[in-house]
């Protein structure tokens, strides 16, 4: 773009339009002057030039120049008081076209018609060229067009037609122009949001590839790159499509444009991240694994058969050594069966193969008479020469129905076996296995033959007697909430011991007293239900002295009568 | 024709002064403005071509300009009679009406 000014106003326009006007307005200042006219006339002519500039000043083409100068004329004809009333142009001779044409006048002819500038034309039949020579092949059809036209071969109405078509599409041409200069930053966000996708898809597939196992990169890229390029030309495809539609129904505003814009580059993102999980799946999916196998017959015998799986001393990568997930399965057969399943996650299958190799056989070993150890045999499967490391270990037993077992290193199952409650209420692991397991046929599952033990009932009842102390105590504080435990009961319960299987001693405090009672309880051993049957005053400890106000502040002071309460002097 | 075509340019020309300082005697016009008033009674002057003429009658102190801005356009020139022609703008009507009437009696 350039810059002319006349009469003080400045202008922008197309440098070929400036050059055309430069050159007018010098051949009338150069006639004025030889021909003596007067500054006032000139001036006068300068200011019209200038108003029909304001009138076109938002896009100043040769084009538009031409039609004015044409209505102008030529300085000759200005000065001539004989043009005074001669009002058709057409009797004047015309100013030709000042496009410079080159060859057959093709992309100078579409120029005009279509006002824009010639040198776009010229370019884009320059790289039509090498598209199959398809450039070559529309100039002469191009300039057929406009020989016949242009030497009315045609009728005028086809004619007309053919010119019209054609400036409609330099119409639209400019309007895609003004249309891209306009929005050429939010096309510029759309390809930024693009690129940071595309290197979000690839940072992440590197450093989770680096975090896992080796990732065949080979194979990574191609799949990111299609994914892109498929959401570049998907987005791109909706954009023009949307553009088209806007062209043909002729309404635009900024507002749709931007809409759009930003539909498209929302449409990107859900495409790369579709992608994203695209590709995610065929990580996940694509699990190489192998599988090794093992039967062992099992003796006759009353006790429990301790199963001791691969234990993890042997892996020397921690990465790699917990999560060993063991399932249970009942079987019919005689033999317990172990199943080791290794997964791996390389795409490349060379990797995988050696790999493969490196996990050897199972094998068993009666450690005890009742203790069985399944293990590779000479476990190469970790050593450093191996490429790819399995990522989880997966351990399938099939035990006979009959038959009671006990993991021994085992801490997570596929399916936990079923655990009493009061079990899970009192371990704190999520994950908590049973050591002892037989099999229900009633169930068809798998349950937990875990005896409570003494502990178990300390535990159960220590749990259920710090929420019973202010029921049991042999006396009624008159205020609960004061409460030395912050909790609702006022009453401590020191300390429990459990005399027998349905007695217990029971030490519940305050600041003043520590009562000893024999509390009489039964435990549910399936739901560890905690009742207590009876609750007797055995001692009263006396911590502070009492006297008659302080005393004031329980209920039930008839409990203490036979234990010898110290009570305070009045006004001591 | 073409003789016709002649005759009657000198014919308009004649009156073309009178017609300018007619419309400009009224309200103070620019160049387009006359032309436009002029289109409206079916006389199609060149613009350009005025300016000469125009310019003439502002040399014999005819007219007087001034010059006028605006916000939508560039500054123009605001044509208006100067006090000598306002006042023998009323014997040229005189005139015209003379004028005019002898014509129409020599033509019917």
């Amino acid at each position: 773009m350039a810059e002319f000014k006349i009469q003080g106003q400045t202008f922008k326009m197309e440098s070929s339009a400036k050059d055309f006007l430069e050159k007018y307005i010098s051949r009338i200042d150069k006639y004025a002057k030889s021909h003596h006219i007067s500054d006032d006339i000139l001036d006068d002519i300068h200011q019209s030039i200038l108003e029909k500039l304001f009138e076109i000043k938002w896009e100043i083409t040769q084009k538009k120049l031409v039609k004015i100068v044409n209505s102008i004329w030529e300085p000759e004809d200005i000065f001539d008081e004989e043009s005074l009333w001669i009002d058709t142009p057409s009797k004047k001779p015309q100013i030709e076209s000042k496009y410079r044409p080159r060859i057959l006048w093709v992309c100078a002819w579409l120029a005009e018609l279509m006002n824009i500038p010639v040198r776009i034309l010229r370019l884009i039949f320059f790289i039509l060229i090498f598209t199959y020579s398809f450039g070559i092949w529309l100039y002469l059809v191009i300039f057929l067009i406009r020989f016949v036209t242009n030497r009315e071969l045609a009728s005028a109405s086809v004619s007309d037609w053919v010119k019209r078509i054609i400036s409609r599409l330099g119409d639209w041409i400019r309007f895609l122009w003004k249309v891209a200069k306009r929005w050429f930053v939010v096309c510029c966000a759309l390809f930024l949001m693009w690129i940071i996708v595309w290197l979000w898809v690839v940072l992440y597939y590197l450093i989770t590839g680096f975090i896992y196992s080796n990732i065949d990169y080979s194979a990574l890229f191609p799949a990111i790159t299609k994914r892109w390029v498929a959401s570049g030309i998907v987005s791109a495809f909706i954009f023009l499509l949307a553009l088209i539609w806007i062209l043909f129904k002729k309404k635009f505003t900024n507002n749709a444009a931007l809409i759009i814009a930003i539909w498209c580059g929302i449409l990107a993102f859900v495409i790369a991240f579709i992608s994203i999980w695209e590709i995610k799946e065929i990580f996940g999916n694509y699990e190489p694994r192998v599988t090794k196998e093992t039967s062992v017959e099992i003796p006759k015998t009353d006790e429990t058969l301790q199963i001791l799986v691969e234990n993890s001393d042997s892996y020397p990568n921690f990465l790699f050594s917990e999560p060993r997930f063991v399932n249970l399965f009942a079987s019919d057969d005689d033999k317990l069966k172990a199943v080791y399943t290794f997964y791996f996650r390389n795409w490349n299958d060379e990797h995988v193969t050696k790999a493969i190799e490196n996990v050897s056989d199972l094998e068993y070993e009666w450690v005890w008479d009742n203790r069985l150890e399944i293990k590779l045999k000479d476990n190469k499967l970790f050593s450093k020469k191996t490429p790819a490391v399995p990522t989880n270990i997966s351990i399938d037993l099939y035990i006979p129905k009959d038959l009671e077992i006990k993991l021994v290193n085992v801490w997570y199952m596929t399916d936990p076996v079923e655990a009493p409650v009061w079990m899970k209420d009192l371990w704190t692991r999520s994950y908590h296995t049973c050591d002892t397991i037989r099999y229900n046929d009633k169930t068809e599952s798998f349950y937990c033959t875990y005896v409570m033990t003494s502990n178990d009932k300390y535990n159960i009842a220590q749990k259920n007697l710090k929420w019973m102390a202010d029921e049991i105590s042999p006396l009624k504080w008159l205020h609960p909430s004061w409460s030395q435990s912050s909790t609702e009961q006022y009453w401590v319960v020191d300390s429990i011991n459990i005399t027998d299987d349905n007695k217990l001693l029971a030490k519940i405090s305050d600041q003043f007293f520590n009562f000893f009672m024999i509390i009489e309880y039964t435990i549910d051993e399936e739901t560890g239900e905690f009742t207590v049957l009876s609750s007797k005053l055995k001692d009263v400890e006396q911590k502070w002295l009492m006297d008659d106000e302080r005393m004031k502040n329980y209920e039930w002071r008839e409990n203490l009568l036979g234990f010898e309460i110290q009570m305070k002097e009045e006004n001591e | 024709m073409w003789e016709a075509e002649k005759i009657t340019t000198q014919m308009k020309k004649g009156i073309l002064e009178y017609l300018i300082l007619s419309i400009i005697s009224k309200w103070d016009v620019y160049a387009n403005d006359i032309i436009t008033k002029l289109k409206k009674v079916n006389l199609i002057v060149v613009e350009w071509t005025m300016y000469p003429l125009l310019s003439r009658l502002k040399t014999e102190k005819l007219l007087e300009y001034v010059w006028v801005e605006s916000v939508q356009w560039p500054p123009r020139k605001y044509y208006r009679l100067t006090k000598k022609w306002k006042e023998t703008l009323d014997t040229m009507d005189k005139v015209w009406k003379e004028l005019s009437d002898s014509v129409n009696q020599i033509v019917r």
